[in-house]
């Protein structure tokens, strides 16, 4: 206890402390400020006001927009938690050799970069992409399908795509971590298979799913190479509003203020998602 | 019988752990399955259990072949080593686990765990969760959790391995009044030799894979059948003898500390000739006092060691006639005795030939 | 099986062929033409890779994305490693708490919030867009990963160790130099290894900062802007073939340190 506060201690957190504060949060401090300025004559305003975020809650045409969003990462989010599931629970408890070898086979896909998977989907969707060529080829249709590319229905495809590994891994490590034991326990007990996934397994990776559905959402929400590249003029998100204030409309205040709002959101995600990472019974332990 | 192994074989990856092992389940008793570590103790209860899956044999169930039920459909429940209990239910829904997979309504299962707590002196604690439990009360909840299904049988595996030595006294007691008062069948295994004697109606004594000797304690204890169980089941004192002659009722043997008798149960199917092991326990081991001892099985020794454990003695005699012998004796209370017995701590020390048992040389 | 297990299995492959598919492909064309959806097998060619090869401009690309991601992965190891050990040396939790939460910031948030903060900070203190601001970017981005690697070696460590060196004066050094480094080292070089690699990927963050220079991945996301070629095929290919090679090397060398302990009894 005497040592609490004493000299060095006070000068070791002070370091840390500074150096993470210049690189990490005085940035975000400025960026935070920069929502409150405003533009006038392609020149930033320092002036305080709540402009920007009045503009947002009135003007219809952003909030459609932060709507669509919402429910596109929420629909990406869902999707790929089941399918992540049942990948997950597919992978489980198989030999050793194969074992290994799933893992790789999401672990690769996790790894490979991200622009050249965006391209890889496109490609694949694209009017002059394969499939649509194989399509044709096959007679199954007579015109390259027009929609399976540059609207909302391509980036939820391709979100879904190339954040499926995201939540695959972390539901199946956390599965990996459940005790045999209880799983022999539940079926000593007289549990089917189907209640011993939703009694046993589905709970204990629970840690896991929260993971899965943060990432995925958080990702899905805030990202805008996806849409931009696959997204078309339909295909719109708040990621994307965000871009082009830093581009085009040249606009950084009201740029700033619409991520401000997409880090509301992101927050929340992260918030909940820890409250599911932690069910009651392990709060009451710690 | 309510239970049957018929020639069961268990083989992993080319290793067999388990040898055509048959054994006999009784409606109601406490049977223990002894052995040492590695003997297949465990795999045995995961047959019965349905948790693994006999290479060949039969698991009979009063008469039906069980064997490729899977273990949610056996009238078996399992008490884990570790307790395998649920870490995200409370205590109420770890107990209840088994009613509610089968669909009883809420008001029916909540009485049913109520009793259940109860009766396993958990009342009340319903609400916790696992970890906020001692060892002896998960132990607890792992019973009631599995005696809440009527099963016929109880498997328990080394449940109480776990605890300490107060605490697994209490649950030895514990478990053996739970048995009584509710009429199951236990199968219980643990390696511990005074453990399975205390608690059992009767013990099957394990080793590589293969049953040794099934009966009850006192038959396994002063019986035993062979060198493995004989040496296994407590302390003894061994000595080689070769069988000289048998009359009705006695065994004449010839050893390297003279002629012994002992004396001839029924079920010795020994030939004069035939070279046995003689096992005396150490508590059968008396010492000359006042000078009143038979005239058989007199063996005159020298204390070379003596440990004083509390409640008794122990000595440890050595043998003119044969180097590198030992017996150990239990004194009761009169430890100080030989110091004051013969000359240069000679001693004379005896035993009723009925207190020995033959066991074959060879073999295990 | 039932009905439900065959639907699980199908889902099952479907996931995989979504998450390869469109990648082999992308393999598949860089080598071959495809005329009305038919892989034209007589076409077998190297001739996109040496296409790709006399593009003199993505050699400086290339070389620009591995300067960055030395320098970013050997500053964030050092600053990393320096926020590991004031924390790992007795600190008040309420700090440690602090500190952690700001690291992992960053990678909490989504990387346009991070790029644009750092644009807009950037241009405050009048740090110039380009190479150096997008190596100070990937600092920040690729903080909390290399953090949470080496403090996690550390509380492994007996912390009376990491405090004594903690501690100033000569053998707080020592125990440091001889005891603390050479239990870090592994920690410190996985880190390194994991910072080079999600620099080189980073992409977000570098597009806010990078202004007219390039680098790799932003160079593959202008060429795609553009459209399709078989040179974008042909580089693509390339970064596929290294992940895969790397993701089975790191895989073989993580699962020989930590084989597997078997629950699937
Ligand atoms: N799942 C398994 N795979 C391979 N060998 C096993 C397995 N389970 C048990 N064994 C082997 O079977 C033998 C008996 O094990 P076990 O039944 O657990 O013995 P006990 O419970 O008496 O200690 C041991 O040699 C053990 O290594
Ligand atoms: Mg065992």
């Amino acid at each position: 206890m005497s040592g609490r506060f004493s000299g060095a201690t006070l000068a070791k957190s002070a370091l840390a402390v500074a150096i993470l504060g210049v690189l990490i949060v005085l940035p975000l401090a400025v960026f935070l400020a920069h929502s409150f300025y405003r533009m006038e004559d392609r020149e930033i305003v320092r002036a305080f006001s709540f402009a920007n975020y009045a503009e947002l809650a009135s003007n219809p045409a952003y909030r459609s927009v932060f709507v669509q969003t919402l429910w596109l990462a929420l629909q990406v989010t869902f999707i790929n938690t089941v399918v992540g599931w049942i990948v997950a629970r597919a992978m489980w408890r198989r030999r050793q050799r194969l074992h290994f070898a799933l893992i790789l086979a999401v672990a690769v896909p996790l790894l490979l970069s991200y622009v050249i998977k965006i391209y890889a989907v496109r490609m694949f969707l694209g009017v002059n992409g394969l499939l649509n060529s194989t399509l044709t080829s096959l007679g199954i249709i007579d015109e390259p399908l027009g929609f399976l590319l540059f609207n909302m229905a391509a980036v939820r495809i391709t979100l879904c795509v190339v954040l499926l590994p995201y939540s695959i891994l972390p539901i199946f490590l956390t599965l990996e971590r459940v005790p045999s034991r209880l799983v022999q326990a539940a079926e000593d007990l007289g549990a089917s298979a189907t209640q011993v996934f939703w009694t046993v397994l589905f709970p204990l990776a629970l840690p896991g799913t929260a993971m899965a559905t943060t990432l995925t959402f958080v990702f899905a929400a805030g990202d805008f190479l996806i849409p931009e590249l696959v997204g078309g003029p339909n295909g719109f998100t708040l990621g994307r509003l965000i871009f082009t204030q830093f581009g085009l409309a040249y606009n950084w205040p009201f740029g700033a203020a619409l991520a401000v709002l997409l880090v509301v959101v992101t927050l929340t995600a992260v918030v909940l998602g820890q409250r599911l990472a932690q069910p009651r019974w392990q709060r009451q332990n710690a | 019988m309510v239970l049957r192994l018929d020639r069961v074989t268990k083989v992993y990856n080319q290793f067999t752990v388990l040898q055509e092992l048959s054994l006999d389940v009784r409606r109601g008793e406490f049977l223990t399955i002894l052995g040492p570590s590695g003997s297949g103790k465990t795999t045995v209860l995961q047959l019965i259990a349905g948790i693994a899956q006999h290479t060949s044999g039969r698991l009979l169930f009063n008469g039906k072949d069980i064997g490729r039920l899977p273990a949610s459909q056996r009238p078996f429940n399992t008490v884990f080593q570790d307790y395998a209990l649920f870490p995200h239910m409370t205590v109420a829904d770890n107990v209840g686990y088994g009613p509610r997979i089968k669909g009883m309504n809420r008001r029916d299962l909540l009485s049913l765990v109520e009793q259940a707590l109860e009766h396993v002196e958990l009342g009340g604690m319903g609400k916790r969760y696992p970890a906020q439990l001692s060892g002896g009360q998960r132990q607890r909840v792992a019973l009631a959790r599995a005696l809440i299904n009527k099963p016929s049988i109880v498997l328990l595996d080394e449940p109480l391995s776990a605890l300490d030595a107060v605490l697994r006294r209490q649950m030895q007691v514990f478990l053996k009044a739970a048995q009584r008062s509710s009429g199951v069948t236990f199968v219980f295994v643990t390696h511990d030799q005074e453990e399975a004697v205390a608690m059992s109606d009767r013990i099957c004594v394990m080793n590589g894979g293969r049953v040794e000797q099934l009966g009850t304690p006192a038959q396994i204890y002063h019986e035993p059948s062979n060198r493995f169980v004989s040496s296994f089941m407590g302390e003894t004192n061994a000595l080689s003898a070769i069988v000289w002659s048998i009359d009705n009722d006695r065994v004449v043997l010839r050893s390297a500390l003279g002629d012994l008798i002992a004396y001839k149960r029924p079920y010795y199917a020994f030939v004069p000739g035939a070279e046995v092991l003689l096992n005396v326990r150490p508590e059968s081991v008396q010492l000359d006092v006042s000078g009143g001892a038979p005239n058989t099985n007199r063996l005159v020794a020298k204390v070379v060691d003596r440990a004083f454990l509390g409640p008794n003695s122990k000595l440890t005699l050595a043998f003119p006639q044969a180097q590198n012998l030992h017996w150990d004796v239990r004194t009761l209370g009169n430890h100080e005795l030989p110091a004051a017995a013969g000359k240069a701590g000679e001693v004379t020390a005896w035993f009723r030939p009925e207190d020995c048992a033959l066991v074959p040389a060879s073999g295990s | 099986m039932r009905p439900i297990s065959w639907v699980l299995a199908g889902v099952t492959l479907v996931a995989f062929i979504a998450m390869y598919l469109p990648v082999l492909v992308v393999a598949l064309l860089s080598f071959f033409w495809v005329r009305r959806g038919v892989v034209q097998w007589e076409s077998f060619s190297f001739d996109a890779f040496a296409a790709l090869a006399a593009n003199a401009d993505l050699t400086g690309v290339l070389t620009n994305s591995i300067l960055i991601a030395a320098a970013a992965s050997l500053l964030s190891v050092a600053v990393a490693a320096i926020l590991a050990l004031l924390v790992a040396s007795r600190m008040p939790r309420a700090v440690v708490a602090l500190v952690e939460f700001m690291v992992f910031l960053p990678f909490v948030l989504p990387p346009i919030v991070t790029g644009l903060s750092l644009l807009i900070a950037f241009r405050e203190v009048g740090l110039a867009r380009g190479l150096a601001a997008v190596t100070v970017g990937h600092v920040v981005v690729v903080l909390a990963v290399v953090y949470s690697t080496i403090i996690n070696r550390l509380r492994a460590l007996s912390p009376t160790l990491v405090a004594a060196s903690a501690d100033l004066g000569a053998n707080g050094w020592q125990t440091f130099r001889f005891v603390v480094l050479p239990q870090m080292s592994s920690a410190l070089v996985a880190a390194g290894v994991l910072a080079f690699a999600l620099s080189l990927d980073e992409t977000v963050v570098t597009l806010f900062l990078v202004g007219d220079s390039s680098t790799l991945p932003i160079r593959l996301y202008s060429l795609m802007r553009v459209g399709i070629s078989a040179e974008v095929n042909a580089l693509a290919t390339l970064v596929i073939g290294f992940t895969t090679v790397v993701a089975i090397f790191a895989g073989r060398a993580l699962l020989q340190h930590n084989p597997h302990e078997g629950n699937n009894a």
